[in-house]
């Protein structure tokens, strides 16, 4: 989802309790003066609960995100319902999110109103909302509209990455131009029998966005050095934190060429990071080899999910 | 990565090690980094716990050695420094180290300024001049093994604050020479490399709050201006990622509410950072590392959130916890905040310390107390802060400066080493150096150790080191003051006119006392710009000109009080000797005027004589005169003299008024502090009532969602009780069915006689079992019923009587009788005997028993109504009489008969009044005492009384009427209550033998049982028949029986729960968990039934 393109920001400002009326009147013009798009529905008279559902959900289809302003009231609408309709908006909002992967759901809990009495049915509900809150989900007790919506907007602008020359690939290797000559060696071994993508770092580009999203796109990265242990040594930590550490999918293959003596040291160790110091001869085969295991591993674990 | 690295490093900045946790800021390092290529150099500024340090170290410098800092070298000099009280020195040994040179020589070539520092990058081996020959001439393997040694150089002088703080650096609006040189040279190496292509950067670190004392270096303002990078505040979505990525690289996760949480908690201005870091810290501590989600239990386990914020299950968790916790730790828990983590954190070393270092250090003397410990914690965290400018900030000091500071001969300095410890822990970090867990030596301070608060958040947020340094801000006010009158002393040669007088020395005295002031503590706040040395050897002599300038003016008050009393003294002996000398005085005048008298006498008698001794005798009046008048001017001497000790009195007396008032203010504060222990403890109630209040609306919310929860489980019972009345191919799945629907109304509270589901279990019931219904073999009309423990009496209008019984639900006649046609109805008096109107128009009196009849002349057609008393028969009918015949003595004319106004319908008897009430069709009401026969009127209502009934354990009449009414009388015949069952007619009444329970029979085939108590609650309604119903009646089991047109004798249970256990007894299985997914819901657990 990219908001940089002047397409207006579309946000479901959702039903509240009277006792915030005002403030939901205010948020509206906040939130037009951000240059967001705000849709929300003002009820007709006598409208029944199928029909502010229809329509509430048509509503939320075409936004990108969601506005629930928390008042001490809870005020049921629909005599046959006994949910208000503040919350009945917000079970939506949830169920649209689990539909919609970028969908963002702002809670908003003004200051002002989390110091007053709150109507226990309305505390309940508050406490159900602050501990569940899930991911895209904010939960936010500033005291100004203002603020509130800086917030907002900063969340939904945020830069998602952008594609650059990312393509998928089995192998990504890596390596520091200082190193190129042996680099070159295990590169052409490597292109006959992987797909392999390379990259030849130097002080020239900076290429720390296209390295954290090409890993994200390779079944398996490899950063190789010979001469350059220094530089690797912090490559690695950096390219791990940027491409989700832990938590991330690809393993990195950390090589240290084993013919300079110096590096026969211990090498970044984390997970995901398979570090090596290897012969220069069998380097290529060997990383033929973990990616036939991570591949095995792979289909094996497809095949368990099955 | 080292196992033992923490993703959130606390209080003290990220360090290069830890750049790989270092997340939320990549735009502000990219921006930093953009800024250093262009302009090579960037003046990073932003206020106090900003995290301007972590993000050169973390984000900045690890990013450039990782190849993402586009330079001429791939690989970096990282020459970083802090000016501390020796700016170009600290320069000067960092460059040396990174460009291997030596100290000395760098430091003096740098004291030149100017391009001094890149002319020394320049002529070192990690740079490569391609201009000289030897490179032009390598060959492509020597130019590879020159670039691969080839480096740039990054100059980061971090805390750049430091040139103002230190007086050494900076004093009175004018930096020192070394300061300025040192600026001068980074400000030109960054001119000169941008100029020459020189992979040279300087960055500078500096809290913005001294940007304007810049002005005093030449060029350094202009530099801001074009360099500056302001860190900015973080985003919410920044602040996210500051709070979630560490853990999530590390392999554990923060929930997301505990996130949105500590956003909204964490205060404005100051600190944000820093608090959260150390917040984080602990909690991946607490959540085992990384094993346990970091959650809102946690949280509140660190004092930073308010327990009744936390999920049920976890409140239950944090509770059980709280109470096994520490007494003296459970207070330090009544005021939860984020900010408040640190404060408790810090608060609890401060009074585990002695603890730990009695545990732990074997070399400590431990010649010191617990109280004293806390003492020397006060101290040193003093030491290691200083007011400047009305600000509290670090100051870094010695262990052996603190040492002296403490100056107490009994404390050894291994001990104050040992005290601290605990706060440079790893798990703490609150003063540098810090302890390092692989290497036990560190734990061991040596005196020259340099000891420095981590970072100024533990100042502000540490609420005891913020009280303590109130009181250290008023010592050094008081010390200002004092030495303003010290140096006039000194000034006019230590005069004693410029001692001090009594009221200051009070007060300076007082202040002595207390802050005992030696040298060291004096030279913390010299501000001289000299050397640390000097300053103490001037503290020195300051410290004794203080206590001398107090000794003297001491000394010289008390010479004063002495000289005073001395003159005093004096005055007074000298008044009383002038007095004495006076009364002499006058005594030899007047002898010496009798003398004259007596020579006057003579002088008549010797004229020449007298004469002469009358000149003498004047001469010596006047010599007495004279003397009067020395004792006059001595007498006012003395007045004088008291009048000074009077006035001296006055003085004194002016001290106690003084004294008295001063006495009195205290009396005052002390009342004002009692006020405020007052006011204190009433907030303290006020905050215990709203706890109290809080816990209250906590319960409510418990019961509301309680509520929720059962009414759910409550409206899942009527749709389940509904469900088993469909069809199933399986009549179990009914069963079932009905019985879950009963069991979840009973466990969540529902109305246990709920129509719905007795609905249910009775139907379900009826599925598998006939036990509840007798079906008649004959096909005659049916005219009466009556009922006895497992017999029934069977009336049919051709006068066929049957009596029937009923075993294990099977039916047998045990006797048949026929009797002549009835032409009207029967009247049940009891199982054996009955009475009916024959065909020839005769009553007839029958007992089943023996099957003899005795016939009474009566025209049968008026007979309606019949009731048995003391073997009189009262029948009551068409011809609107009601007659008594006597049953042991027969006769066709009735033995009394009374008179009514319209045709009896019904009548009932209640015993322990004696008295028979009479419904009639007009709708009138009668009651009849059996005493007096005298019919008395109790209502009248324009519809037709169909049935009655006499409740005895409530005592009260019980009326139905044809329009669907029912109306409730007393003993006396008041209305009590009316109720309207719908519009068709109250054909049937009867009540249980407890009188709890009401059945009604309807027109309509319908049968309702209500509460008789509460009739407006909803009825049982039992609709299995198909036609009239003839008779209703409660069995004493509570069951209910009914005769009806259709032919069948029907009894029920009235009670949902006996259906139930019938039920119970009659299932084979248990719901599949598929038939409980599709009919009970995939979302409630499953039971089993069996």
């Amino acid at each position: 989802m990219s908001h940089d393109s002047g397409i207006k920001i579309s946000v479901f400002l959702s039903q509240s309790s009277d006792d915030v009326e005002n403030l939901k009147s205010d948020l509206e013009t906040v939130l037009s003066r951000a240059g967001l798009e705000v849709v929300t529905l003002h009820l007709p008279e006598n409208v029944n609960f199928a029909q502010y559902d229809s329509h509430a959900e048509a509503l939320l289809n075409s936004t990108a995100c969601s506005v629930h302003i928390l008042g001490t009231e809870y005020n049921k609408h629909f005599p046959d319902i006994p949910v208000s309709i503040a919350e009945i908006d917000f079970q939506k909002a949830l169920q649209h999110k689990d539909k919609a992967e970028d969908f963002h759901i702002f809670v908003w809990l003004p200051a002002d109103a989390g110091k007053k009495n709150i109507e226990s049915q309305q505390a309940g509900f508050i406490k159900k909302i602050r501990n569940s809150i899930q991911p895209n989900m904010i939960f936010s007790n500033h005291e100004s509209p203002v603020a509130f919506v800086e917030d907002l907007r900063s969340i939904m602008q945020a830069d998602k990455p952008l594609a650059e020359d990312v393509e998928k690939t089995d192998v990504f290797f890596m390596y520091h131009e200082l190193d190129e000559q042996p680099a070159e060696e295990i590169y052409k071994i490597l292109k006959d029998v992987v797909k392999v993508k390379f990259l030849k770092v130097n002080q020239e580009v900076n290429a720390e966005k296209f390295v954290i999203e090409q890993i994200q796109q390779s079944k398996l990265a490899v950063v190789y050095f010979e001469q350059m242990l220094h530089w690797a040594m912090n490559f690695v930590p950096q390219v791990w934190k940027g491409y989700g550490g832990a938590s991330a999918t690809t393993p990195i293959l950390f090589i240290a060429d084993a013919s300079i003596p110096a590096n026969h040291t211990t090498l970044f160790e984390a997970p995901n990071i398979i570090p090596l110091t290897l012969g220069h001869e069998i380097i290529p085969l060997e990383i033929k080899v973990k990616l036939d295991q991570l591949l095995s591993s792979n289909s094996l674990h497809h095949h368990d999910d099955e | 990565m080292s196992k033992a690295l923490a993703p959130y490093p606390g209080l003290r900045p990220f360090t290069e090690e830890e750049a790989i946790y270092f997340k939320g800021r990549e735009v502000h390092v990219k921006h930093i980094i953009k800024q250093l290529e262009e302009k090579r150099i960037v003046v990073v500024t932003g206020a106090s716990g900003d995290g301007k340090s972590s993000l050169i170290y973390a984000g900045v410098i690890p990013q450039a050695r990782a190849g993402f800092f586009r330079s001429k070298y791939s690989n970096w000099l990282i020459a970083d420094f802090r000016p501390e009280r020796n700016p170009l020195g600290n320069l000067a040994a960092s460059v040396a180290q990174n460009l291997q040179l030596d100290v000395e020589y760098t430091h003096k070539e740098l004291s030149f300024g100017f391009a001094s520092l890149i002319n020394l990058f320049k002529q070192s081996d990690y740079y490569i001049n391609e201009n000289e020959p030897e490179w032009k001439n390598a060959d492509e393997k020597q130019r590879k093994k020159r670039k691969l040694k080839a480096a740039n150089l990054l100059i980061l002088a971090d805390q750049f604050e430091e040139i103002f703080t230190n007086s050494e650096n900076y004093s009175n609006g004018r930096p020192s020479n070394a300061a300025y040189v040192m600026v001068n040279s980074l400000l030109e190496s960054a001119r000169l490399a941008q100029r020459e292509g020189i992979p040279l950067y300087v960055i500078i670190t500096m809290r913005s709050d001294y940007i304007s004392q810049c002005v005093a270096f030449k060029n350094l303002p202009e530099v801001i201006a074009a360099s500056n990078f302001f860190v900015p505040r973080l985003k919410r979505d920044e602040l996210t990622q500051v709070i979630e990525e560490p853990a999530k690289l590390a392999g554990g996760s923060v929930s997301r509410r505990l996130v949105e949480l500590l956003i909204n908690n964490l205060q404005e201005g100051f600190d944000r950072l820093p608090v959260l870091q150390h917040a984080l810290n602990q909690l991946w501590k607490l959540a085992g590392y990384g094993k346990e989600q970091i959650d809102l239990i946690h949280l509140a386990k660190l004092a930073g959130i308010s327990p009744s914020l936390l999920p049920d299950a976890d409140k239950v968790e944090f509770d059980a916890w709280f109470y096994n916790l520490e007494e003296f730790k459970k207070a330090y828990y009544e005021t939860p905040s984020v900010d408040n983590v640190l404060n408790t954190h810090a608060n609890i070393l401060y009074v585990s310390a002695y603890e730990y270092m009695v545990k732990h250090f074997d070399w400590a003397s431990k010649t010191i107390s617990p109280f004293e410990s806390l003492q020397v914690i006060k101290t040193a965290f003093q030491s290691l802060t200083k007011i400047d400018a009305g600000r509290s900030v670090r100051n870094r000091m010695t262990l052996i400066e603190i040492y002296q500071i403490i100056n107490n001969p009994k404390i050894s300095i291994e001990d104050v080493g040992a005290i601290l410890t605990v706060f440079r822990l790893p798990e703490s970090t609150f003063v540098r150096p810090f302890v390092n867990p692989a290497d036990i030596s560190t734990e061991y301070l040596s005196p020259n150790a340099t000891l420095d608060i981590t970072h100024e958040a533990l100042i502000r947020n540490w609420k005891l080191l913020q009280d303590w340094n109130e009181e250290e801000e008023n010592n050094v006010s008081v010390l200002n003051d004092f030495n303003v009158q010290l140096q006039r002393w000194i000034a006019h040669h230590k005069s004693k006119d410029f001692l001090l007088s009594l009221g200051p020395l009070m007060v300076f005295g007082e202040w002595y006392e207390r802050a005992k002031p030696n040298k060291y503590w004096l030279a913390k706040y010299n501000t001289e710009d000299i050397s640390f040395q000097e300053k103490i050897e001037r503290s020195e002599l300051l410290a004794n000109d203080i206590a001398e300038f107090l000794a003297e003016s001491k000394e010289y008050l008390a010479y004063q009080e002495r000289q005073k009393k001395r003159r005093r003294i004096l005055l007074m002996a000298s008044s009383v000797f002038i007095i004495i000398l006076l009364s002499i005085l006058t005594y030899w005048a007047n002898l010496q005027r009798n003398e004259a008298e007596q020579q006057s006498v003579i002088a008549k008698e010797q004229s020449i004589l007298a004469e002469q001794e009358k000149n003498k005798a004047v001469a010596a009046n006047k010599i007495a005169e004279q003397e009067r008048q020395i004792a006059r001017k001595n007498a006012e001497d003395a007045i004088y003299a008291k009048m000074l000790s009077d006035t001296a009195r006055a003085m004194a007396e002016q001290n106690r008024l003084k004294a008295e008032t001063n006495f009195r203010i205290a009396q005052e504060k002390t009342l004002l502090a009692s006020q405020e222990a007052e006011k204190a403890r009433r907030e303290k109630m006020l905050a215990d009532s709203l706890r109290v209040i809080a816990e209250y609306q906590q319960k409510l919310a418990l019961t509301a969602s309680d509520s929720a929860s059962k009414l759910s489980y409550l409206s899942l019972a009527q749709t389940l009780a509904l469900k088993s009345q469909s069809v199933f191919e399986d009549n179990q799945v009914n069963l079932l069915l009905a019985l879950q629907s009963y069991t979840f109304n009973k466990n969540y509270g529902g109305n246990l006689s709920d129509p719905v589901i007795y609905n249910a279990l009775r139907k379900a019931y009826a599925l598998i079992a006939t036990d509840g219904i007798v079906n008649l073999t004959y096909d005659f009309p049916l005219d009466a019923l009556e009922y006895s423990p497992n017999e029934y009496l069977v009336v049919y209008a051709n006068g066929f009587i049957q009596k029937l019984s009923v075993k294990d639900g099977k039916t047998n006649i045990i006797s048949s009788h026929k009797t002549n046609q009835l032409i009207n109805s029967a009247f049940i008096l009891n199982a054996y005997y009955l009475i009916y109107s024959a065909e020839n128009k005769n009553l007839v009196y029958f007992s089943v028993k023996d099957g003899q009849k005795r016939e009474l002349n009566i025209l049968p057609d008026y007979a309606r109504a019949t009731l048995m008393y003391n073997n009189s028969l009262w029948i009551g009918g068409r011809n609107q009489k009601l007659s008594e015949f006597q049953i042991n003595n027969p006769s066709n004319s009735p033995s009394n008969e009374i008179s009514f106004g319209g045709r009896i319908t019904e009548m009932v008897f209640a015993e322990h009044i004696n008295t028979a009430f009479i419904g009639l069709n007009n709708g009138e009401l009668y009651k009849l005492p059996f005493s007096s026969l005298q019919a008395q009127k109790m209502a009248t209502h324009k519809q037709r009384i169909t049935s009655m009934v006499y409740n005895p354990i409530k005592k009260t009449l019980v009326v139905g009427y044809s329009n669907g009414y029912i109306r409730f009388f007393d003993d006396n015949g008041n209305q009590i209550s009316e109720f309207l069952t719908g519009k068709n007619s109250a054909d049937m009444l009867s009540v249980n033998s407890s009188g709890e329970r009401i059945a009604i029979g309807l027109s309509n085939n319908h049968v309702r049982v209500y509460n008789f108590a509460n009739m407006t609650e909803s009825p049982l309604v039992i609709n299995d028949l198909k036609q009239k119903i003839v008779q209703l009646k409660f069995t004493d089991q509570d069951q209910l029986v009914a005769l009806s047109w259709d032919r069948t004798i029907r009894k029920w249970n009235i009670s949902p729960s006996v259906y139930a256990n019938l039920i119970q007894n009659k299932i084979s299985r248990n719901l599949t968990p598929t038939e409980w997914n599709t009919y009970v819901g995939k979302n409630i657990p499953y039971q089993t039934a069996k």
